[in-house]
């Protein structure tokens, strides 16, 4: 029997890259887990709310940057509306990282990289790293004198740390690329990543409540 | 908090400790922040109602593959 023929659901092993993406897919997270209504008691806490916040703020992030990108530079410095939304993005990025900051700290003082969650932790790290790469970026795209200092004053640094050559800060459309598709495309899938491994592990239990570490 | 306010005007206070320096402005939001997460863990969480036991899961059950990674 040729395998075009062979019945859905029959075939015993891993035959077509399609079903092993399939099935990888329906691994990863567990059956009922992925967007679970009931939670563990100790998840009924402010401190839990801080993950979520941080996703919030990214998505307001995402979207105002996106008007941004709709209107243009003379749109966000001169139009009223233009500043309005200019406005919120910068303060959705602090609400971002305030709230990623007390995420960070609740999950260090919690210890949540215990039972298998390494990952989790490094992903939050990346997640982190690469928020301030965009971050600083985001300084050089304002198109105004502030952004002119902040670029000539970050290649003095960067080129002394020795990392200067593989990028140049100097370079505006460069800088405006990396702000606008490059970096939060890495923080986009780092943040995707980051949330489905939470749901594949689950919360991790109180250091107390937690026999088997 | 007019003081605040104003101090938070002016960017140039600076606060300088030995090698340590850092703005009034910077300190003010770390503090500020420091104070939410301490609320975040001593406040009452609303909606919980009394403890209900709820199954704890830390493990996909019975998983013929192992552990994850
Ligand atoms: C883009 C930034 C981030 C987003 C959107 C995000 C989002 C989330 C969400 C929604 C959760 C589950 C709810 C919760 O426990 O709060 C979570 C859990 C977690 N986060 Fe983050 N996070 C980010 C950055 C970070 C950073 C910087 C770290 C630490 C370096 C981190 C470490 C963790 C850990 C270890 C868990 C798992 C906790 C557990 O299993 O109980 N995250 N994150």
């Amino acid at each position: 029997m040729s395998r075009a023929t062979v019945a859905p659901g029959t075939s015993a092993g891993h035959d077509t890259w399609t079903r092993a993406l399939r099935e990888r897919i329906e691994r990863t997270v567990p059956p009922g887990q992925a967007l679970p209504d009931r939670q563990p008691v100790y998840v009924a806490s402010w401190i839990y709310v801080f993950g979520v916040a941080t996703l919030a703020a990214l998505f307001v992030v995402v979207v105002t940057g996106g008007l941004l990108a709709l209107g243009g530079f003379e749109w966000w410095h001169v139009s009223s509306l233009g500043r309005f939304v200019n406005s919120l993005h910068l303060w959705s990025v602090e609400i971002f990282f305030a709230a990623m900051v007390i995420h960070l700290w609740g999950k260090f003082w919690m210890a949540a990289w215990r039972g298998g969650r390494a990952l989790t932790w490094m992903t939050g790290v990346v997640a982190f790293l690469a928020s301030i790469g965009t971050a600083f970026t985001g300084y050089l795209t304002q198109t105004n004198f502030d952004s002119q200092w902040i670029s000539t004053q970050a290649k003095d640094g960067l080129n002394a740390v020795g990392i200067g050559a593989w990028f140049n800060v100097l370079n505006p459309g460069q800088m405006l690329l990396w702000h606008v598709v490059l970096l939060p495309f890495a923080v986009g899938l780092i943040a995707v990543l980051h949330i489905v491994l939470v749901r594949r592990h689950g919360v991790v239990p109180p250091i107390e409540a937690d026999g088997e570490d | 908090m007019v003081g605040a306010a104003a101090a938070l005007a002016d960017s140039g206070s600076y606060l300088q400790w030995g090698w340590f320096s850092i703005s009034l402005t910077n300190l003010l939001i770390i503090a500020g922040m420091v104070v939410v997460f301490v609320l975040a863990l001593l406040l009452p969480f609303p909606g919980g109602g009394p403890a209900e036991p709820a199954p704890v899961r830390t493990r996909a059950p019975a998983d013929p593959d192992g552990p994850r990674p």
